[in-house]
């Protein structure tokens, strides 16, 4: 009966010390690679604002194209710009054509193209970080797509990632920016441009709607190169109209010189 | 302008004739539809396997029509199919204002409202996540903006550590954190302090605050709303019979959302009362509201017309802001009537008494208002009615002492005045001069010229003696007569005879002068000193003509009752002259045929007037 008893204690030991012992494990070695895990993820979204607002930036001024093919180069600031044509088109008079019938879906196109590549470099930046500081990460190649909407703009990356055996793929970043209510206006105004009556928008009443915004119009020769610009953060956008183009006296001059003489030349 | 457009079309036709000879539909630039030279096709400047050689404008290809966005929803007019079909877009050949899917209305998410088509709007909600209101009666892009300005109302949301309350505010009024209220019902954005959820009641349960809905109701703009807990504005109430059985009126809680007031002619909706038609909002009478007997309910539409019971007892009906005139029951004279064209009807006959009044009753949202025209008859009362047959009444300052001054029918009876003209041959008249020609040698009969131009409505006129007399004064027949008082000849013999009535006039009557020692002396015999004998009075007829004529037709003179039916003494109201007994027994005489006889409550004096 004893020698059960005292069996019974050291069983009751034995016991305690497995118990003791995976506790002491469990601290010493298990619960801070948890931690370690729990506060190491991807960061880069401030990188990401900044490409993409730069982006929106420098896209804007040139109408959300990087290469149009119809355009007018204007010089401003000692630097030119290549302003894309909305609405062309080639005859005195005629309504133009319009060009671009979708500004925003062009803009988010050309966006998601224009800030592939530093976006790429904002992830490879943020994975190289992770690694000099001792995490083993393991990167996958990147897509980025992105959605113009009111007040933002959705940048969703996909990034198969993986830190320390954890993965990550979708990242969803917003960046603050109005060019959504710029390029809805661009579209009002190119469709008041080919429906409208009038030879110039009402651009002062439209202001006057759509009060968030500063919208010009300059005319160079027959064109006339609208600007928008979006009075939170001053992000400009350009682009060109030429439609019910009255000519000047000297170019039906010009026009009539120029027939006569082909049709001297043909005969 | 003209020179130009000539200019321009000859322009036109002249670069038709430049037009290069090929359509190119995409260049090698990337450009659509470009007119081009054989040459620069053969240099390959075009991307076409086999450009059409023909005007770009003649190609299907570059045909203009409306291009449809496959991604958004959004119509562009003017679209080249070729560009169109580039740019992933449907290309329908026609005017983008005869597409029905093109049609316009005003897209409302979060903080934005724009003109869009409703895919468009659809397709903008489900990228964002939330709901969207596409309203397709706003085509107009201020109207559609301005629906969404800052004064749009929903519920202010304060977050405390302890409660959530909640008030409704405009989106200026609040400040805050926009909330949005997700698809899956869950809330977005929201503040730790302060958060706006426009158009939302505060009572909504997915805002969780401490406002429940339904509690009370509320008169609002003329129809009957109910509020919360919170004691905020909800909505116009639609089906108060729901609150019988502690349900809640479901159609007015909205899924929590404030609703935009229905139009008036929607009559099915308990709450909306319609002015024009004749209800408003008022709180229940009786605790009777509508089909309810809930206790949360205490406003109703009530009707704004009103019933009114006249003197006879009759009962009329006044539709909300018709209005008529009333006098007192008792008094003999009655309001001035006119047509639609403001003709008289029905002249005053001067025979008010004193105390009378008169006055207009308006119905005014169901509820009668009297207005009193003036103590006194100050002012009287005119009732014109329309051709639609309504009436209205207005109170107008009573220029009948003004009457006196018009010597004519004609200027007594011009439309801008309130008199009537009692001419000579009038009954009242040949009564006092046949009463006169009862005295020996006086033979005078009136003529037509001859009258008086009297009131339409009497005034109280003035209680004193002094006054009274000198009102009665002014009422001068137009014949001519000695009198003489006190041994003197008086040159106009009215003046003497009507300072004598006058002097009956008011108050005056407690002090009797006693005339025994006037004497009237007919023209004829005035030379001879023959002296009246005071027979004049002796006539029943003198006296009612005399009674008329310079007393109750003038001011509130004479014997007459006043509205209470109390009379004066006649033994100190009547001209008393010559044998003072004789004289009595004819006013008694009077007083017994006349139709007053009956009411005569001896020496009470003249009333002032009663409010009505």
């Amino acid at each position: 009966m004893s020698v059960n008893k005292r069996g019974q204690v050291t069983l009751f030991i034995i016991l305690g010390i497995v118990v003791f012992a995976t506790v002491i494990a469990y601290i010493v070695w298990v619960e801070p690679a948890l931690n370690t895990q729990k506060s190491v993820n991807l960061n880069f979204d401030a990188c990401v604002k900044k490409v993409v607002s730069d982006g929106i930036e420098n896209l804007a001024i040139t109408g959300g194209f990087q290469n149009p093919t119809n355009y007018i180069r204007i010089k401003e600031n000692d630097s030119i710009q290549t302003i894309p044509y909305f609405v062309y088109t080639n005859y005195y008079l005629e309504t133009g054509n319009v060009e671009v019938p979708f500004p925003e879906e062009q803009f988010q196109k050309e966006l998601a193209g224009y800030t592939q590549e530093s976006i790429e470099t904002c992830y490879s930046n943020n994975v190289k970080k992770l690694q000099e500081q001792g995490y083993n990460v393991e990167k996958g190649d990147i897509s980025v797509d992105m959605q113009i909407l009111p007040e933002r703009v959705k940048v969703s990356i996909n990034a198969p990632t993986t830190i320390e055996s954890q993965e990550y793929e979708n990242i969803e970043i917003e960046v603050p920016s109005e060019i959504y209510g710029i390029l809805e206006l661009s579209s009002n105004i190119i469709q008041k441009e080919v429906l409208g009556e009038d030879y110039d928008v009402d651009l002062i009443n439209l202001m006057q709607i759509y009060t968030g915004y500063s919208i010009f119009a300059e005319r160079r020769a027959d064109t006339k190169i609208y600007t928008i610009q979006d009075n939170t953060y001053g992000v400009k956008y350009k682009f060109a109209s030429q439609s019910k183009v009255i000519p000047t006296a000297s170019e039906l001059v010009d026009a009539y010189v120029e027939f006569i003489e082909e049709n001297m030349e043909n005969e | 302008m003209n020179k130009h457009l000539l200019l321009s079309l000859l322009l036109i036709v002249l670069l038709q004739f430049t037009v290069a000879d090929y359509c190119c539909m995409k260049d090698a630039d990337g450009n659509f539809c470009t007119s081009m030279t054989e040459e620069k096709i053969n240099d390959g400047k075009c991307t076409d396997a086999n450009p059409l050689q023909t005007a770009c404008s003649s190609t299907s290809y570059c045909k203009t029509g409306v291009c449809v966005s496959s991604t958004t929803g959004r119509c562009v007019s003017n679209v080249q199919k070729a560009v169109c079909e580039n740019n992933s877009g449907t290309f329908i050949d026609g005017d983008i204002r005869d597409l029905p899917r093109c049609q316009v209305g005003c897209c409302k998410v979060a903080r934005q409202a724009t003109l869009k088509t409703s895919q468009e709007c659809t397709t903008l909600g489900t990228q964002l996540g939330l709901k969207v209101i596409f309203d397709n009666t706003i085509q107009d892009e201020m109207k559609c903006v301005s629906s969404l300005n800052t004064e749009e109302e929903g519920a202010c949301v304060t977050q405390t550590t302890t409660s959530r309350t909640c008030q409704r505010k405009t989106r200026a009024e609040c400040g805050g954190e926009e909330g949005i209220i997700l698809e899956t019902g869950n809330r977005k954005n929201e503040s730790s302090s302060k958060t706006f959820y426009s158009g939302y009641l505060c009572s909504a349960t997915i805002l969780d605050t401490t406002c429940s809905k339904q509690m009370s109701t509320v008169c609002e703009n003329q129809d009957v709303y109910w509020k919360d807990s919170c004691d905020n504005l909800e909505n116009i109430v639609y089906d108060n019979s729901k609150m019988n059985n502690d349900k809640y009126d479901t159609l007015s809680y909205n899924d929590g959302k404030i609703m935009k007031k229905p139009d008036d002619s929607a009559t099915d909706i308990d709450g909306n009362c319609d002015y024009v038609a004749g209800t408003m909002c008022s709180i229940c009478e009786n605790k009777i509201c509508g089909n309810t007997i809930s206790s949360k309910i205490s406003h109703t539409c009530k009707s704004t017309s009103c019933t009114y019971t006249l003197a006879n007892k009759s009962k009329i009906t006044l539709t909300n802001m018709e209005s008529i005139c009333i006098t007192d029951e008792e008094n003999w004279n009655h309001p001035l009537y006119v047509n639609e064209n403001g003709s008289i009807i029905s002249r005053g006959n001067g025979l008010d008494l004193p105390g009378s009044e008169y006055a207009t009753i308006t119905c005014k949202n169901g509820d009668i208002e009297v207005l009193s025209c003036g103590e006194g008859r100050t002012g009287i009362c005119v009732q014109n009615t329309t051709r639609s047959g309504k009436t209205y009444a207005g109170c107008m300052n009573n220029t009948g002492s003004q009457c006196s001054s018009n010597k004519d029918s004609s200027s007594c009876l011009a439309s801008n005045r309130m008199c009537r003209w009692l001419n000579g041959s009038s009954e009242l008249f040949k009564t006092l001069a046949e009463s006169i020609s009862e005295i020996p040698s006086i033979e005078y009969k009136f003529n037509e010229s001859e009258g008086i131009c009297l009131p339409m409505y009497t005034t109280g006129g003035d209680t004193t003696s002094s006054g009274s007399s000198a009102l009665c004064k002014g009422y001068t027949p137009i014949f001519n007569a000695t009198y003489q008082q006190g041994g003197q000849d008086v040159d106009d013999w009215k003046v003497g005879w009507c300072r004598t009535v006058g002097w009956f006039c008011g108050e005056s009557w407690k002090n009797p002068v006693n005339l025994s020692n006037a004497r009237y002396y007919p023209n004829t015999d005035t030379k001879n000193n023959k002296k009246d004998t005071g027979k004049y009075l002796e006539s029943v007829d003198w006296t009612t003509s005399a009674n008329y004529i310079c007393g109750t037709g003038i001011s509130d003179c004479g014997y007459y009752p006043n509205i209470a039916g109390e009379y004066p003494n006649p033994e100190n109201t009547f001209v008393i002259a010559g044998n003072l007994e004789t004289n009595i027994e004819k006013i008694y005489e009077y007083i017994s045929i006349s139709n007053i006889s009956n009411r005569i409550i001896t020496g009470i004096n003249k009333v002032k007037g009663k409010q009505i």
